[in-house]
């Protein structure tokens, strides 16, 4: 099959996968769910009226069309815990982690692939060396810890910077921003040191090709040759790390977040699963996978503009 | 052929080895009892009679790491080891016979990489509830793609190779050219894989049990200590350290040592 059109199928199948995968986690839980979120002490009346509000007294693939049907609608039901639409929940704390991911990305793009540069530049000399030391530390730091110290750090140093809060958006967007900025750090120092291993590993492997030799022999300035001859050739491995790393990425915010006590999904997450609201888990399960899903799919599409070849194989 | 015994492979080598010199010595051993509480002793600065301080019990820090090294290499090792032998038999089947199998593998795999690892785990801590036992069935599965990957790709790489042919001419079994003819050409490469599986896993499991998920109380644990510290992180800014150090010491003797084993068998590198 050919390549674009197979990536679609994949996507497709991947996403429907995950969803069956969400779906069952949730339903092996050993005991009757609506027992287990009420308690021992509730009245029958109560725990039947739950399992018909939870459709667990449908038979299992109607409820899986059930909630699957919801999700096309945009319903994901009502938060046990909140008691409000699992679907607004979400979208409240997504205003929270979105741009920090978002902004973590960013760390890591504009300041790994530099960094990799200059590692791979200076290999050989002792500045190099000592980044690279630097740059493997940082790879083996837990992105909780960091976040931890960084909070002790910016408390100790910034008196303004109080742990722990949040300013809404719509309050004060740079206080919002500024809110976000030591755990998006901490979610993104780890991943520049492990992109900018990889970028400089690339670096050292194709510096040494014909084309690079060439392009100084014609007397381009280094800089150009580095940026737009090499940069380009090495965008495609570092596509495929930035595409595992996104993972990660919000894997990573989930636990940041618990750190700096951000009300974003991660805690949301947390929250869902000490009080076992299920609907509330499946959708952030459900959420957070097909998110990565489709960030795959755009990394395969991505590798079609950078090399164009991909997509005639 | 010379071999280059390169910095990564002595640092890595020294620092693993000094993890399980200490968990070794924990069994005997720890300076303080572990769980014991002493109220008049809490938050104490390093120095003195506790040489890493003491936490907001009064237990001995030093003695609760050197403790923890067990609960770090116990998750560890079973994970990477279920990880391991699931990712490569899946692996050498997927690569060797290719095919509708091979489709239906690699499905599978591409849909457990869709869940990052900590929500993975946390889902099978949902469903089944926390502990030490949940936390290494729910690492071993995030383990499985990464060993999954390599030895698809070794065997992809090999069965092409006229030994292999050979093997087949001579009427050996498909698990036989499999396991016994193809699958030792791969060992140095899921060595490799498998210590930086190890680091992994490690980070993994200080972050299930920091969000306290993970490893339940009274069994010490470096992410569960380092959950604790972040309430007196003014207080007792040193308790943050201890553990956090520990870990990221840990996490890079694997990875050095994953770097140094692949220098010593790759030559180019």
């Amino acid at each position: 099959m050919s390549y674009l059109p197979g990536k679609f199928l994949t996507f497709i199948l991947t996403l429907w996968l995950v969803s069956l995968l969400t779906f069952a986690v949730f339903q092996v839980i050993p005991g009757n769910p609506a027992q287990i979120i009420l308690g021992t002490e509730a009245l029958p009346e109560q725990i039947a009226a739950l399992e018909e509000e939870l459709g667990l007294d449908l038979p299992l693939h109607l409820r899986y069309l059930r909630w699957i049907g919801g999700v096309f609608r945009g319903d994901l039901g009502n938060s046990l815990r909140f008691s409000q639409p699992v679907l607004e929940l979400l979208v409240n704390s997504l205003q929270v982690t979105l741009p920090m991911a978002g902004m973590a990305l960013i760390f890591i793009v504009f300041l790994g692939i530099p960094l990799g540069i200059v590692v791979g530049r200076y290999h050989d000399k002792k500045q190099g060396l000592i980044l690279s030391i630097v740059t493997q530390f940082g790879t083996a730091v837990p992105s909780f810890w960091l976040g931890i110290l960084l909070m002790l750090a910016f408390a100790q140093l910034l008196k303004h910077f109080a742990p722990g809060t949040f300013v809404p958006w719509e309050e004060n967007w740079v206080g919002a921003l500024f809110s976000l900025f030591p755990p998006a750090l901490a979610v993104a120092l780890p991943k520049v040191a492990v992109l900018s291993r990889y970028v400089s590993t690339a670096f050292v492997e194709e510096g040494g090709a014909d084309y690079i030799r060439t392009a100084y022999a014609k007397g381009l300035r280094e800089k150009t040759v580095l940026y737009k001859h090499l940069l380009k050739n090495i965008l495609i491995p570092v596509t495929t790390v930035m595409g595992l790393m996104i993972t990660d990425i919000l894997g990573g915010s989930i636990i940041v977040e618990k750190v700096f006590a951000l009300p974003g999904i991660g805690r949301l997450l947390v929250t869902a699963i000490s009080f076992r609201d299920f609907p509330l888990m499946q959708a952030i399960a459900l959420y957070l996978a097909g998110m990565v899903v489709l960030i795959n799919l755009l990394v395969d599409l991505a590798y079609c503009f950078i090399d164009p070849r991909i997509r005639l194989r | 052929m010379t071999r280059k015994v390169s910095l990564n492979l002595i640092l890595g080598g020294a620092l693993v080895l000094l993890f399980l010199f200490t968990m070794v010595v924990s069994f005997f051993y720890t300076p303080y009892d572990v769980n014991q509480m002493r109220s008049e002793e809490r938050l104490l600065p390093p120095g003195g009679r506790y040489r890493l301080g003491t936490d907001n019990f009064g237990r001995d820090i030093l003695s609760r790491i050197m403790k923890g090294t067990q609960t770090a290499f116990l998750v560890g090792t079973i994970s990477v080891i279920i990880g391991m032998v699931m990712g490569v038999i899946l692996g050498a089947v997927s690569g060797y016979f290719g095919g509708w199998l091979e489709r239906i593998i690699m499905q599978i795999n591409e849909t457990i990489q869709a869940f990052p690892g900590v929500l993975l785990a946390l889902m099978i801590v949902a469903a089944f509830g926390p502990g030490t036992f949940n936390t290494i069935i729910a690492l071993s599965i995030t383990a499985i793609p990464g060993f999954m990957r390599i030895t698809r790709s070794g065997f992809l790489q090999y069965k092409e190779y006229s030994f292999v042919e050979a093997a087949e001419t001579l009427g050996i079994s498909s698990p036989g050219i499999m396991f016994k003819h193809i699958l030792p050409n791969l060992y140095p490469t899921i060595v490799v894989a498998a210590s930086a599986g190890f680091a992994g896993t490690l980070l993994a499991e200080a972050g299930l049990s920091y969000l306290g998920l993970g490893v339940q109380p009274p069994e010490p644990s470096w992410g569960r200590m380092l959950h604790e510290a972040q309430s007196y992180l003014f207080k007792a800014p040193c308790y943050s350290l201890a553990p956090g150090f520990t870990i990221l010491l840990s996490v890079l003797g694997f990875n050095l040592l994953s770097d140094g084993v692949r220098d010593l068998l790759d030559p180019k590198s």
